[in-house]
């Protein structure tokens, strides 16, 4: 299997034939953009009244899927930057769209921070600019640390993510058949042409991206995580929140590009690229994260159990009050689903990890709405204890930017290489370069 | 606007920009013109002009607030208040300190005046038969009805007032009597009629009128008589009570006064009560018989009762300083016993005074509504002319009053509204509000207090003196009626409008001996059944509040429920008969039944339901029509308060109430603390350490000391502050899903038999956790202590509702102040209209701060200790609530809160409130334990 | 197979990249002066007045102090618009025909106000108090610039929050006004 898979690689993008799957897949994921759209639209002109919110749940879904999205984000990138920077044979195929899934998730968690504010259109003013009533952010709010962390996040992933194209895009440009294509391809290659300087500096721009990527993400996480920890509600004071949000945004990561690789590899036929191998070890990664996941759930209870009787309580609420169901279907999510990894039957059978990648991803998302909801259900004083229901209006935005993430993914793997095409050329031995090693 | 943020607005959102120029100060600076001072109406231009008056108002400075001293009526009752005016609107109302029902405070249904003056249903157009006609048209007829009823020597003129003090009214129809004397006077009140006095018949062979003096009582006995809460006389009592519980700041208080409460339906005063006791009306009127037996007043059975004991004892100590008050719909009966306890005790004259009436009218029973009725049934009735009553809805259910109004030939009601009765009436002529009127009434001790008019009256308006002058043929103007029955020459006359007051005008306490022939009535056997009594709403009280939005949204102290009234009853009469809260229940009294939701409220008697009055109305406006049940079609005339043998079941439907308040007690936390009146230590003061460095004050440094040892809960706070700062209704919907407005709001715990209130603002931190979280610097700490929130750098993160552990934060989440139909002029055009999407909470009243400060600079002196007054604590009749600088030693705030009593809520999280609370003192009788 | 790009093209891409940097800045830059910019703010514009009123000769030629017309400057909030009554009580002697007179003469007979043109504007949500700001020694043309210079009274200053900020600033520091000046609560509340 010499030149196969090198031809193979290119041919997605230049001799593919995408069927009615990839036209159905792509109208439904246009139909959750439209959801999205009318959401928004119905947020601007009557205001975040049309959620569920109130006083003390002032944050709901918008936060919640913030923190959802975010945690994606971050974990595809750092695995994909893991590969790269440990150089496994394996990744090749791997890492290019985990690198787009932490791009396309990263803007979906951008849009939360400015949807969710009573006055979307002053978000700017979290920006230091100098504006004529010269009055400057309040840099001691975990906010403007997210702003600061969401941006750097995106040009990082985004370089990344196209750093690791150029060469790619050259060789399309090569392939290309009609002048638009080679222009348009030839622009985005930066004038790529695969001299051994350009290979020594791009790989090493790459790997220095890499090696930004790593501590970027826990970074990331632990501003997301600040962002509750700092304040004086009872179950979000906890210093423990940032490890505990890298551990579980890690595992909606995972099975997220899990997910992604198996709907990638049966929709273009990648099997000899995306092979059994490759699925196993995400599957055993997720499986080992989960694991971890089961023990910070130990810890919380511990930690609940020795902070005092208050804590304790809401601790036990949080298991047998309005918000057990939720609560359990967090931690049969994370924890329970991933444990049928175990068997390898599972780990090969597309469907069924499809399925765990999409329960864990469910479960990590009712354990941030465990935290960000259930954290105020036992607030400082009684009579400030409330209630919560979501509305459409909100569910709408969930729905919304997960079918802008699959839009964009469609887009990805139609007209991008979905599979670094240069680096399962050099993998698989026929002409070209190691990462990093002068030819 | 022109900053370039709200620029960019105007180009991307014009809409918005539009909402964002909501600038109440322009229009009203627009209104200047067109305004003569009484107040002409105000639809002024776009903002962007300025009129300029076309004459100059002799002393009064363009722009700044003017002040009057009128009056307003509650069942009749004046109570004193200075109005202030901006530009000829009305916005806000304080209680008058030379009024002897006011002293300086108010409750909340004076404060919501406001609200009632601007609304806009209020009738605007005479009516015949619910067309629109021209006042002169109206006054035609008038003048044709008044010759028809003088030539037949007024045969078949009925004139139906609501109960009244006003001396000249009463003289007014005296008057028309006089010269009519075949015409008559009848009166209804529709929370009538006050057994108090047909009691005082009994026992003293005269209808006199009773008032408590609670400043000199040290043993207070109230049977099912809310002394504390809503009503005339609130103001005067919970002040009176406050008082003799008010510690020095030397030390404890010495002789604190102690109040037993035996209360059906849980009220404010059960909940301030140091003894407590739930018990049915019946068996309450057998509690007081045995009572009476204790104190040696009546012969009977005395049975065994330790409480009894204790409080016979205690009421023998107190003597002249005993009290023992009854419910105004107990039996005639109970008060008589209740009477001459107070008589035998020698309390009378230091703690009960005996005058005679101050409500004006004819008390004998051919006034009656049932006479009335009667005689309309036979078709005696020729012309019914009703003044400032709604009998077609107040009147109780059987007498069937609103179908006899239709076989009267001439019908004409006077009101403020073209209400249920205007409807059946052929006329129907607006009234004018008290503070569009001349007027007088009288407090509840006799002082006469005169009403005129802040703006003048609008749409042909008229006061019930016109009316009634214009019946007499002898048609003259409002100010004439009232200036001619007032003794005294042009100077009295002057001072009297300026204070507000007729002085010396209180009724003199008459001496009373029990009638040698009276024996107290034997105890009335039990009733069988569920019993039902019938009680004024804390809300809307009799209904005539029904369409202040600003009351429907105020939680009821107790059940903290809003927009509705509920069957109340105790949780185990609710589970007995399987009923939960929310639940609608069909209760059958005779032949009637009624259907509503049912509340259930820890301490209500058992075997007892409680259905609150002024709901269910069918006519009221906007705000109040159709909302809740309508209890007074269940009432009978013979019995109006109190029933028995009625069947409450469950129809299995539900209907969603609306609370601010859904967790009842404090879930074993460290909240409201009760002390006893012992000496105590003070507790340690040294706060933590906190890595934010401390603040420096150069100037003053603002705070606030509440005591829960005074406060009632009788929600006055709640509404001046709502008047006061602009804070918008938001309505049933919004309160269910937890987004209130209030700035100030009432928490109250059920805790172990105690009811525990708590006016909750927000603290000013020292160490404010909002400040911190808030990314654009929208919330901070300013250089005297505020925590100010600036509307419009915020962006709605609602961060710092996320961050504020009293959760006193209150956030936009629809443009509310756009859309919740309170009139613009009814704003203070001190203080900013928040738009859509911005937090908001309390400020201390800055704009108060901010004018004396000026005032101070401007006169080149410090600001004085009690000058800032904020909204909540001048309003408070109990004294609550102190204000001032907490960086003078001095001050009346910093004296405050070195009381022992003092402490921080959750003050274990550092953050250094400035609002602390006194922990509240119980004084349990002698032997027994707090 | 014809060659798409030469090897200049890659001079070509890069001076692009430049330029775009340096027009983005451009555009960020311009922008800004935009902003702070009189016309933004309206500065020097003289809208039309239902009476030509001349504060150049009133306040300049006659020497007119300002606080004959505006009454409440030196206490009030609101400096105050003369009434018709001030106007008149020299007009029912001078130029007392003059047809620009008439709404004037309308307003003082029938109390019918004389609805003028703001110049002055401020946002609903700040609060200025001319009294104290007089008595603290700002001069009238502090804000309202050389009125007795103009013929039709336009605004002299932008009005900004940053604009008045300066001025607090500077009393704060120099201690007349004391750090509370530049407390959001001085104007907003």
């Amino acid at each position: 299997m010499a030149a196969l898979p090198h031809h193979e690689a290119g041919a997605i993008v230049l001799e593919q034939r995408f069927g009615w799957r990839w036209a159905a897949g792509f109208a439904a994921a246009l139909g959750g953009v439209l959801v999205l759209a009318v959401a928004c639209a119905g947020l601007f002109v009557w205001g975040v009244g049309v959620w569920g919110t109130n006083v003390p749940y002032v944050w709901a879904f918008d936060i919640i899927n913030y923190v959802w999205w975010i945690g994606i984000a971050n974990a595809a990138s750092l695995l994909a930057a893991a590969l790269v920077l440990r150089g496994a044979r394996w990744r090749t195929s791997i890492n290019r769209f985990a690198e787009a899934a932490a791009l396309f998730a990263v803007l979906c968690a951008g849009l939360f921070p400015i949807l969710h504010l009573g006055r979307p259109w002053l978000f700017h003013w979290v920006f230091p600019y100098p504006a004529t009533f010269e009055v400057w952010p309040q840099f001691r709010s975990p906010l403007v640390w997210d702003f600061f962390a969401i941006l750097t996040h995106i040009v990082v992933t985004a370089l990344f993510w196209y750093v690791g194209l150029i060469p790619d895009l050259a060789a399309l440009r090569d392939r290309a058949r009609t002048r638009r294509g080679q222009v348009v391809f030839g622009a985005l290659a930066l004038g790529w042409r695969g001299s051994a300087r350009h290979w020594l500096n791009h790989q090493k721009a790459y790997r220095i991206l890499a090696a930004l990527v790593v501590p970027l993400v826990v970074f990331m996480q632990s501003t997301v995580s600040f962002e509750f920890a700092v304040t004086v509600v009872p179950d979000w004071h906890r210093a423990r929140f940032a490890p505990y949000f890298v551990v579980s945004g890690l595992l909606s990561g995972l099975a997220m590009v899990l997910v992604v690789a198996l709907l990638v590899r049966t929709l273009l036929g990648l099997h000899e690229l995306v092979t059994r191998r490759h699925i196993d070890i995400i599957a055993k990664l997720l499986l080992a994260n989960a694991v971890v996941m089961a023990w910070s759930y130990g810890f919380e209870g511990f930690v609940a159990w020795q902070a005092g009787e208050h804590a304790w309580h809401s601790a036990l609420e949080k298991v047998t009050g309005p918000f057990a169901p939720l609560t359990w279907g967090a931690m049969l999510g994370t924890v329970g689903a991933a444990q049928a990894l175990w068997f390898a039957r599972v780990r090969r059978s597309a469907p069924a990890l499809i399925a765990v990648g999409v329960l864990v991803n469910a479960g990590v998302w009712l354990d941030r709405l465990v935290i960000v909801v259930g954290g105020l259900y036992r607030d400082h004083l009684p009579s400030s204890w409330g209630t919560y229901g979501p509305t459409w209006w909100e569910a709408g935005l969930l729905a919304g930017t997960i079918g802008l993430f699959c839009a964009l993914m469609l887009l990805f793997v139609r007209f991008v290489p979905a599979i670094s095409m240069f680096e399962t050329h050099a993998e698989h031995g026929g002409p070209g370069v190691r990462p990093g090693v002068r030819p | 606007m022109t900053e370039p943020d709200d620029r960019r607005i105007d180009a991307e959102f014009p809409a918005l920009a539009d909402l964002l120029r909501t600038d109440r100060r322009a229009v009203l600076k627009v209104m200047a013109a067109s305004m003569a001072l009484a107040g002409l109406p105000g639809c002024g231009p776009a903002p962007e002009t300025v009129a300029a008056r076309g004459r100059g108002v002799p002393g009064h400075t363009p722009g700044a607030p003017l002040v009057f001293a009128t009056s307003l009526t509650l069942d009749g009752y004046g109570t004193g208040v200075l109005v202030r005016s901006d530009e000829g609107h009305p916005t806000k109302i304080e209680g008058n300190p030379l009024h002897p029902a006011s002293l300086g405070a108010t409750d909340a249904f004076t404060q919501a005046g406001i609200l009632t003056f601007h609304d806009p249903d209020r009738s605007r157009a005479a009516r015949l038969d619910g067309q629109p006609q021209p006042a002169q048209r109206f006054e035609r007829a008038l003048a044709q009805v008044a010759d028809e009823v003088t030539a037949r020597g007024g045969e078949g003129l009925r004139i139906l007032t609501g109960p009244t003090s006003s001396p000249s009214l009463a003289g007014l129809l005296a008057d028309l009597l006089g010269r009519l004397p075949n015409a008559r006077w009848h009166q209804h009140a529709p929370l009538g009629p006050d057994n108090r006095r047909e009691g005082a018949r009994l026992v003293f062979g005269d209808a006199l009128e009773t008032r408590h003096d609670l400043v000199r009582a040290s043993v207070i006995v109230t049977l099912d008589a809310d002394i504390l809460g809503p009503g005339p006389h609130q103001v005067a009592y919970a002040r009176g009570f406050a008082a003799g519980r008010r510690e020095p700041e030397a030390g404890p208080k010495t002789n604190m006064n102690r109040l037993y409460a035996i209360e059906s339906t849980p009220g404010a005063t059960g909940a301030r009560a140091d003894r407590r006791l739930a018990l049915p009306p019946s068996a309450i009127a057998a509690f007081a018989h045995r009572l009476a037996v204790r104190l040696g007043v009546a012969e009977g059975e005395a049975g065994s009762d330790p409480l009894l004991d204790t409080m016979a004892a205690d009421l023998r100590v107190a003597g002249p300083g005993a009290l023992v008050v009854a419910g105004r719909h107990l039996p005639a009966e109970t008060h008589a016993l209740a009477h001459a306890v107070n008589h035998a005790l020698g309390a009378v004259g230091t703690t009960v005074h005996h005058t005679g009436p101050v409500l004006a009218g004819p008390w004998d029973e051919s006034a009656s509504l049932e006479v009335l009725a009667a005689d309309m049934a036979a078709g005696a009735v020729s012309h019914l002319v009703i003044l400032d009553s709604n009998p077609a809805y107040t009147a109780p259910g059987d007498l069937g009053f609103a179908d006899l109004l239709a076989t009267v030939p001439f019908t004409l009601h006077l009101g403020l509204w073209a209400d249920e009765t205007a409807a059946l009436c052929r006329w129907h002529a607006p009234m004018a509000h008290a503070l569009e009127s001349w007027g007088d009434a009288r407090a509840w001790d006799g002082t006469v207090g005169l009403m005129q008019p802040v703006a003048a009256p609008r749409h042909g308006r008229r006061t019930p003196q016109e009316v009634a002058a214009a019946l007499a043929g002898r048609p003259a103007a409002a100010r004439e009626l009232v200036r001619e029955r007032f003794q005294g020459d042009d100077a009295a006359w002057r001072q009297a409008l300026h204070d507000g007051v007729v002085p010396d005008t209180a009724l003199p306490s008459r001496a009373v001996a029990p009638a040698p022939g009276w024996r107290p009535a034997p105890p009335p056997a039990g009733a069988g059944g569920l019993e039902v009594v019938f009680a004024p709403d804390p809300s809307v009280w009799d209904g005539c509040f029904a369409n202040n939005a600003w009351l429907q949204e105020l939680p009821k102290p107790l059940s903290k429920m809003v927009w509705d009234n509920a069957i109340l009853l105790a949780p185990a009469t609710a589970a007995a008969l399987d009923l939960e809260n929310g639940a609608v229940a069909a209760l059958t009294l005779g032949s009637r039944t009624l259907r509503g939701p049912v509340w259930t409220l820890p301490g209500h008697a058992a075997d007892t339901v409680t259905l609150p009055l002024g709901y269910g109305r069918w006519s009221a406006g906007r705000v109040g029509t159709a909302v809740g049940f309508d209890a007074y079609r269940l009432r009978r005339a013979d019995a109006p308060w109190l029933a028995a043998g009625a069947e409450l079941r469950a129809t299995g439907e539900r209907h969603a109430l609306a609370t601010t308040q859904r967790h009842a007690t404090m879930a074993g936390r460290d909240i409201v603390r009760t002390a006893p009146p012992v000496p105590r230590e003070p507790p340690a003061q040294e706060p933590p350490p906190s890595i934010y460095p401390d603040y420096a004050y150069a100037g003053p440094a603002w705070g606030m000391a509440v005591d829960l040892n005074a406060c009632v809960g009788c929600n006055a706070c709640v509404t001046a502050c709502q008047a006061e700062n602009n804070v918008p209704v938001v309505g049933r919907a919004e309160v269910a899903r937890g987004r209130e407005m209030h700035w100030l709001r009432i928490d109250r715990y059920f805790e172990d038999q105690q009811t525990l209130f708590q006016p909750m603002l927000c603290m000013h931190c020292e160490k404010a956790p909002c400040e911190v979280v808030c990314p654009v610097n929208a919330t901070v700490h300013d250089a005297e202590g505020l925590n100010v929130m600036v509307y419009n750098r915020c962006v709605g993160t609602r961060y710092c509702s996320n961050n504020c552990p009293y959760k006193v934060r209150r956030f936009n989440w629809f443009d509310y102040a756009q859309d919740d139909g309170v009139p613009a002029e009814a704003a203070n055009p001190e203080v900013t209209v928040r738009v859509r999407g911005v937090m908001e909470k309390c400020t201390y009243c800055i704009q108060r701060i901010a004018t004396a400060r000026i005032r101070a600079k401007l006169e080149n002196r410090p600001i004085a200790d009690g000058e800032v007054v904020t909204a909540c604590q001048q309003v408070c009749p109990s004294g609550a609530i102190v204000f001032g600088d907490v960086n003078d030693p001095d001050s009346a705030v910093s004296r405050r809160k070195r009381s022992p009593r003092n402490y921080a809520l959750l003050g274990e999280l550092n953050t250094r409130p400035r609002t602390t609370y006194l922990a509240r003192i119980d004084n349990p009788p002698a032997g027994e334990e707090a | 197979m014809t060659q798409v790009f030469r090897p200049r093209s890659t001079l070509l891409f890069r001076s692009v990249f430049v330029l775009a940097a340096l027009v983005l800045a451009g555009v960020v830059l311009a922008g800004m002066a935009a902003v702070r910019s009189d016309r933004a703010w309206n500065v020097g514009e003289a809208p039309e007045q239902p009476v030509p009123f001349r504060h150049d000769l009133h306040a300049g030629t006659l020497g007119i102090d300002c606080r004959y017309c505006h009454t409440s400057v030196e206490h009030a909030a609101y400096a105050g618009i003369p009434t018709a009554e001030i106007c008149m009580g020299c007009h029912r002697e001078v130029w007392r025909g003059a047809s620009v007179f008439a709404p004037v003469r309308g307003s003082a007979d029938t109390g019918e106000p004389v609805v003028w043109t703001r110049v002055h504007d401020l946002p609903a949500h700040a609060y200025f108090h001319h009294g104290i700001h007089v008595s603290k020694g700002v001069a009238c043309e502090t804000c309202h610039g050389r009125v007795d210079r103009m013929a039709a009274v336009a605004k002299a200053e932008t009005l900004s929050m940053g604009w008045c900020l300066d001025c607090h600033r500077k009393a704060a520091t120099t201690g007349t006004g004391g750090a509370r000046l530049i407390d959001c609560s001085v104007c907003h509340r």
